[in-house]
């Protein structure tokens, strides 16, 4: 089923911690709540589950509102970022808990609790009890807990913050294999880009318990609403510039660094004269002969391979640094001191006007 | 760590200054705590003629004071219920409320046990005579036709001490439930429980330790409690502390207040006893976690 | 909240609290409210207003020695209930040796062992021994019950103190003693303070011993209270007894205050 939330908003006091917060999650989907610590997102995904009363606004599920309906009468599975297993009770036990409380038959829970312990490579591990479990196994039980009630969402608040980055990433792979296996439509918290990226379909950006942005990850990334978002998704590079005119759709921008660039499609309230900022993402730069037309001059100040790509970090004329990522091989043979031409690729550049 | 002199300080340090940290305290102690209670064993049980179980002897065969035990395991019993009724739902509320009235709430906890339970006794006092605000009130309800007199009677003293100690019980509980991770509790409900079920099965279930341990504590100060049952109880509900203040002060016979006193000891240890292990067993649980 | 208040559980629960803190209160209400009625005797509540009761204890001359009887027990059994516990806790912290549970079980025992017993125990003890005279009876076994909850407040801190500290101290050259004054005791202040407290107010309110072992012409606040409240109502004792919960109020007030802007209350 999917879910909608209606200009959801949560106060305490005179403290906003979610403000008009509105999405809609398609069945089956997973949205990715990201953004900076305290921005709201537990709170959000807290409210969805029931055990925070929204201030105002509504969470609907299919068609019916669940705005106040008591959580344990709400069909969402949920994975904690403490896991929060039950410490008394067995791997098995923590995962038979909801299917007692629905009054699931004796024969068919333990079936259902073995083929769910089976799916996520728990046989064996039936009788420990959480504590006798590493960090990875813990996670594994909280997950089939939530999943073996066969809930129509499922919610998941940093279930795996707890990992390491190797398990981090298997598990969040394995995690988005099963949400979709199970056809559920999830709310999935993180302050990872990445994490959100690879497994989340659509990405909301929140900031100060404010919506900035909501897309799929290339949007986002590609398209950033404003310079909060274009900062906290990905690598950026912000260079202070001026418009110059205006060319139909498009306009033209004198940099500080020293060169005029066209801006395509910068909106409206670009006009001449208008101060900004113009993103630059590394990616989008190339290296060049430092006296060829259309590039920075920079001075390289520090190159560091990343393996794949080498992060070149450099200093343009107008004392603004620059990050530049590019193949290693163009690289080699660049050391701190050397003067390069920083080449934009078309198009690349996305402005934001002065705020 | 490399110069010789730092080393061999450190080496003497190391022997010596245990038993000099220790000495104080460790003298204090045997003097004024371990000797007298050894000697007061011992007075209770020998007499002109040396050792003898006489003492004993009386207590055990005598009704009388069989039926000053009962009384006073029954106080306990009976305190122990109120502040458990009360404490349990207090302490959990404290332990949950997420704002700043629970400091306060949490202080306003603590103030009574700042208060001398003489002074706390004293109001329940004023409260309880026959023109007091409790018979008023029991009439007014109509749970009473003539004045009540809860003064120097069983039920006013389990009420009067039963708010001497409640303080501990919630500060003991709140402690227990602080410990316990409130995710649990969304845990459960999400998982279907209904909230009284959620506390039944996971916070209740988790804190049955503490719960046990918050009553043998309350349970072995209340049957040791002296100054409630007198001020309140008078010679009418006569308890062991009292009776064994009444042995020495009042008829002067030290060796069977020493008998009284050894066998109110012997109970109250062999809770503790069980308390400390029950303590015992969360903490090692609780590492283990 | 876990629970809804607007929920019947959370209801029920609630109410109870609420009885709970009525329940806490009200005597302590009584005591203080009592002696402001003018009928002469004491009733709750109070019928008219006046505050010659109040007026009288304050110049009572037998309760306010009675009072300096117990400021002076008080304080004296606290500072030393203070050294010899600070003392202990570091030394039970500080080094492991086999019967170290033991000795700690043992320091902490008389915080289990009722009164009563203890106050017999001593005051035969006395009696047969002839040991200490006057107050310092009474102040001997102060100490005994004061002294757990020194290390009670204590070792926790002190167990919760960074040993790396202490160790950085003495690489700097400090010797043993000068990093214990240096370094540990100044972290560990709050609570050796809070523990300090505990005890002299452990020792002001306790009656039990006092009746005991009290010098007869000079009895604590808590004594003369007991003695009088036995004797019968008189509004006199109610105002002594209100005076001392108000005072205690305030102090309890000041003290939160010092250290929340003292910044030191975690
Ligand atoms: N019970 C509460 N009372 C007052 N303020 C609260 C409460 N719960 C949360 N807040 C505030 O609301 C804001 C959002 O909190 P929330 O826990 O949703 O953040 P978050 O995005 O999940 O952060 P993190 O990534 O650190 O988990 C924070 O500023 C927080 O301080
Ligand atoms: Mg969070």
């Amino acid at each position: 089923m999917d879910i909608q939330l209606q200009n959801l908003r949560k106060t305490y006091g005179s403290a906003v911690a979610v403000a008009d917060m509105s999405a809609k999650i398609p069945q089956g989907r997973m949205l990715a709540l990201l953004g900076p610590s305290g921005c709201g997102k537990t709170t959000t995904l807290r409210m969805v589950a029931g055990f925070i009363a929204p201030t105002s606004g509504s969470i609907r599920v299919g068609a019916t509102d669940i705005t106040t309906l008591p959580a344990h009468k709400r069909d969402t599975g949920l994975v904690f970022q403490s896991y929060a297993l039950f410490p008394h009770l067995s791997a098995a036990e923590n995962i038979a808990f909801g299917l007692r409380r629905r009054g699931v038959a004796r024969a068919e829970r333990e079936q259902r609790v073995t083929a769910m312990l089976d799916k996520l490579k728990l046989s064996g591990l039936a009788d420990r009890l959480p504590r006798q479990l590493s960090g990875g196994q813990q996670q594994r039980v909280a997950v089939a807990r939530a999943l073996v009630i066969n809930p129509s969402i499922l919610l998941l608040d940093e279930p795996f913050s707890n990992l390491d980055a190797k398990l981090r990433e298997s598990t969040g792979l394995e995690m988005s294999r099963l949400q979709r296996e199970f056809g559920l439509t999830s709310i999935f918290v993180t302050h990872d880009q990445t994490e959100a990226m690879s497994i989340a379909d659509t990405i909301a950006v929140m900031k100060d318990g404010e919506l900035q942005q909501i897309g799929s990850a290339s949007e986002i990334y590609e398209r950033p609403a404003n310079r909060f978002v274009a900062d906290f998704i990905g690598r950026a590079n912000f260079l202070a510039g001026r418009i110059l005119r205006r060319e139909g759709q498009d306009a033209v921008a004198e940099l500080a660094a020293g060169l005029e660039m066209r801006l395509l499609d910068p909106g409206a309230a670009a006009l001449p004269g208008a101060q900004g900022e113009a993103l630059l993402r590394p990616e989008a730069i190339a290296l060049a002969d430092h006296a060829s037309p259309g590039s920075f001059k920079a001075t390289v100040e520090q190159i560091s391979y990343q393996g794949a790509i080498a992060n070149l970090h450099a200093r343009l004329a107008d004392g603004s640094a620059i990050v530049a990522s590019v193949p290693p091989e163009d690289a080699r043979g660049l050391a701190p001191g050397k003067l390069v031409g920083l080449a934009p690729k078309p198009a690349a550049l996305i402005w934001f006007a002065k705020s | 760590m490399t110069k010789p002199e730092t080393k061999g300080g450190g080496a003497r340090w190391a022997l010596f200054a245990p038993a000099l940290l220790f000495a104080p305290c460790a003298f204090v102690y045997a003097v004024f705590f371990i000797w007298p209670q050894a000697s007061l064993l011992a007075i209770s049980a020998t007499d002109a003629a040396g050792l003898t179980l006489a003492h004993y002897q009386r207590f055990a065969g005598d009704s009388y004071y069989w039926e000053i035990l009962g009384r006073t395991l029954g106080l306990g019993a009976a305190v122990t219920a109120i502040t458990l009724v009360l404490g349990v739902p207090t302490a959990y509320l404290l332990a949950r409320v997420q704002s700043r009235w629970a400091g306060f709430l949490l202080l306003l906890t603590t103030f009574p046990l700042l208060v001398s339970a003489v002074v706390r006794s004293f109001g329940w006092m004023v409260l309880f005579f026959r023109d007091g605000l409790l018979s008023h009130g029991l009439m007014a309800l109509g749970f009473a036709d003539k004045p009540v007199q809860t003064m120097y009677t069983m039920a006013g003293v389990i009420i009067a001490l039963a708010q001497v100690l409640l303080p501990l019980m919630i500060l003991t509980l709140h402690g227990v439930f602080k410990s316990i991770d409130r995710d649990l509790e969304y845990a459960a409900m999400s998982l279907g429980a209904r909230p009284i079920v959620a506390l039944g099965l996971v916070t209740l279930r988790l804190a049955s330790g503490g719960i046990v341990a918050g009553s043998l504590l309350v349970f072995s100060l209340a049957i040791s409690a002296f100054a409630t049952p007198s001020l309140v109880g008078g010679a009418r509900a006569n308890v062991m502390a009292t009776a064994i203040y009444e042995q020495a002060i009042e008829l002067l016979d030290w060796p069977f207040a020493a008998a009284l006193a050894t066998i109110l000891l012997v109970t109250v240890l062999a809770l503790s006893l069980a308390y400390g292990a029950l303590l015992e067993g969360r903490g090692e649980r609780e590492a283990a976690r | 909240m876990t629970i809804s208040f607007r929920s019947p559980l959370g209801f029920v629960l609630l109410l109870l609290a609420v009885l709970a803190f009525g329940y806490l209160l009200l005597p302590i209400l009584v005591v203080v409210a009592a002696p402001l009625g003018d009928t002469g005797y004491l009733a709750f509540p109070p019928r008219g207003l006046t505050f010659k009761w109040y007026a009288a204890a304050l110049h009572d001359t037998r309760y306010l020695s009675a009072l300096a009887v117990s400021l002076r027990i008080a304080l004296t059994s606290a500072l030393i209930a203070c050294t010899i516990g600070v003392a202990a806790a570091y030394g039970l912290t500080r080094f492991s040796f086999p019967g170290r549970r033991l000795l700690e079980a043992i320091f902490l025992s008389p915080l289990i062992l009722p009164t009563l017993v203890l106050a017999v125990g001593l005051t035969l003890f006395f009696t047969r021994t002839g040991l200490l005279v006057g107050s310092w009876k009474l102040v001997a076994a102060h100490v005994i019950v004061c002294t757990p909850y020194v290390l009670r407040v204590s070792l926790p801190v002190l167990r919760r103190f960074d040993r790396s500290l202490e160790e950085a101290a003495r690489n700097l050259g400090a010797s043993p003693v000068m990093a214990f004054f240096l370094v540990v005791l100044p972290v560990v202040r709050p609570g050796i303070v809070a523990g300090t407290v505990l005890a002299f107010i452990t020792s002001f309110d306790e009656v039990v011993l006092a009746l005991f072992l009290a010098e007869p012409g000079a009895p604590t606040l808590p004594v003369m209270i007991y003695s009088a409240v036995q004797l019968g109502f008189e509004p006199s004792v109610a105002a002594v007894s209100g005076l001392l919960v108000l005072a205690t109020l305030g102090l309890m007030i000041l003290y939160h205050l010092l250290g929340t802007f003292g910044g030191r209350r975690n």
